[in-house]
């Protein structure tokens, strides 16, 4: 199982992450009033973040250095493939961390940050 | 496998101070020898500290040997000779000079002379690109390097000079009772003008009225004092601290005449006060004050009627003569070498890492509006570093101080030789540690914190 990293230049295939974990999180403000009543009020999602983790395991090299330079870029990246289709969207790369695995074999395991561009409709 | 790790440091400085007195027409004052007054290092002078001085119209000089280099190497750009230096009194006229000369062993140079030095210390500097005999400079010229100043002084002429006088001795009459401080009268009131000393001081008893304290002063420098003498000023600090009668003046004994000014009684302890007394004419002459008066003259103040409950006490004495000619005396408090150069590449050649961790960030920002919709954008790299591990089993501790000295440097270093190729750039060192493995042997792990340039 794959999925797909995509951007209008380029795009990177990668196993399935291993882990996966979807935090948002929203602006509750908390007004108490003079007669002692308060009121909660949403003033909008504040961060909406996917963060995956896994292994890269072919065209390591070329995979990690095209992630790097969509983030270089600053480019809009578009997630296809994730099982949980609800997450297959649009995304900022806020960061990109990996990191050699068995010594010198080319394997690297990543873990990724994603800011959400989008809300499903 | 291997790797490789390279850096270009930029240009550093080696700065280079007197270690001993080559040759000398200057006087030393503070310390011994010459040298040992002007090695104060660039940027900790110690000023009036100690420094030498002439205030000669002829053409004097100082030279001095200087620190040899130790480990620099590289290419030198060139050797810079600085002084920090001030007139006393007033400023160099455009006839007077002051120079920087440096000396290869084989020919002597001199910079062109400095025409802005005046009262307050100033840096003078000259840059030589090639050294005094011909030629690119080379590290056995710099530890044959002889540096130095050379100078005259010449005449300012102005309406109102003024040459300051400290007490030298005690004069004729030292008649009050009550001192603060060890030594003889005129040493507890001799300080410095700028530097005070409330700690030593002298005061009248109750009964101590209508009495002196008289002091003699320095004679005047023929070499540097000359002019017509439009007035002098008897300066004195005194604070009193029970009742507020103007109890001391100040005085002039000259000839056989001894004349006393106004009564002050200064400002309230612990707060002091500065007063002087003004004499256009010698009043034991009436006429104009003369240098053979000056050099004869003892200053110093009076009380008038001492209260039995009053105290006032003065801690500071010294005469300003006003005149239209000096010799400014030069004086040099600082003199030392820069020998700017540019250390050679460096590369160090390590084992392939055990482990490389890299790390990507951006600042990703999300701006929610009032009507709902929100935009994210990217703020630009928050970071992107890389993390190597690895382990050295030979020339390991001299790999490591290589790896030291690219630290020192700061400047960027390039990596060349990892297995994904795409490490293979520019980096700045965010941090190197190493540890020994394996008791003494010559065997280290080492971590290196990359940022990417």
């Amino acid at each position: 199982m794959t999925y797909t990293i995509t951007t209008n230049t380029t795009s990177v295939t990668l196993s399935t992450p291993a882990l996966l974990d979807h935090t948002i999180t929203e602006k509750i403000s908390n007004n108490l009033f003079p007669d002692g009543t308060d009121e909660q009020t949403d003033m909008g999602k504040s961060s909406d973040v996917l963060k995956f983790s896994g292994l890269i395991t072919s065209d390591v090299y070329a995979s990690a250095a095209s992630i790097n330079t969509m983030m270089d870029d600053k480019e809009i990246v578009t997630i296809t493939g994730l099982p949980d289709s609800n997450l297959n969207t649009d995304y900022m790369i806020k960061s990109f961390n990996y990191k050699t695995q068995g010594g010198t074999v080319s394997m690297y395991s990543y873990d990724i940050s994603l800011e959400r561009m989008r809300d499903r409709l | 496998m291997t790797f490789t790790i390279t850096q270009q440091p930029n240009s550093a400085n080696l700065y280079l101070y007197p270690n001993g007195s080559s040759a000398t027409d200057l006087t030393a004052f503070g310390e011994t020898e010459n040298y040992e007054c002007v090695d104060d290092i660039w940027h900790t002078s110690n000023d009036d500290t100690d420094y030498v001085y002439s205030s000669a119209s002829s053409t004097v000089s100082d030279w001095y040997t200087l620190e040899d280099h130790t480990t620099e190497t590289g290419t030198i750009n060139y050797v810079q000779i600085t002084s920090k230096v001030r007139s006393v009194d007033a400023a160099l006229s455009s006839s007077a000079t002051y120079k920087l000369i440096i000396d290869d062993t084989s020919s002597t140079s001199l910079s062109d002379s400095f025409t802005d030095i005046n009262t307050t210390y100033s840096i003078k500097s000259n840059v030589w690109t090639t050294k005094p005999s011909g030629g690119a400079w080379t590290w056995t010229d710099i530890d044959n390097l002889k540096a130095g100043i050379l100078h005259s002084s010449a005449s300012s002429e102005g309406d109102n000079i003024s040459s300051s006088f400290l007490p030298t001795a005690n004069g004729d009459l030292n008649q009050f009772t009550r001192t603060l401080g060890t030594g003889a009268h005129w040493e507890l009131v001799d300080d410095p003008i700028d530097s005070p000393d409330t700690n030593t001081r002298i005061w009248p008893n109750h009964d101590d009225d209508n009495e002196y304290e008289l002091f003699q002063v320095a004679n005047h420098d023929p070499a540097i004092h000359a002019g017509t003498i439009s007035k002098i000023r008897v300066y004195f600090r005194l604070t009193h601290d029970t009742g507020d009668t103007a109890q001391l003046a100040g005085t002039v004994r000259v000839g056989s005449t001894t004349d006393t000014g106004t009564y002050y009684s200064g400002g309230v302890y612990p707060a002091w006060e500065t007063k002087y007394e003004e004499w256009v004419t010698n009043p034991d002459t009436s006429s104009a004050w003369t240098w053979s008066d000056i050099d004869s003259l003892q200053i110093g103040v009076r009380t008038g009627n001492v209260g039995v409950n009053d105290t006032c006490a003065f801690t500071q004495v010294y005469l300003i003569v006003y005149h239209t000619k000096i010799f400014p005396e030069i004086r040099t408090t600082q003199c030392y070498a820069v020998v700017n150069y540019d250390p050679p590449a460096s590369t160090v050649t390590l084992n392939t890492p055990m482990t490389l961790s890299a790390s990507h960030s951006r600042k990703i920002g999300r701006v929610t509006f009032p009507d709902g919709s929100y935009e994210v954008d990217d703020y630009g790299r928050a970071g992107k570093s890389l993390k190597i591990t690895g382990h050295e089993t030979s020339s390991a501790a001299a790999n490591m101080q290589k790896l030291k000295d690219m630290c020192h440097y700061g400047e960027k270093v390039t990596i060349a030789g990892l297995p994904d190729s795409n490490h293979n750039t520019d980096y700045m060192i965010r941090n190197f540690s190493y540890k020994q493995a394996g008791g003494m042997v010559d065997r280290y792990i080492w971590s290196l914190d990359l940022e990417e340039d």
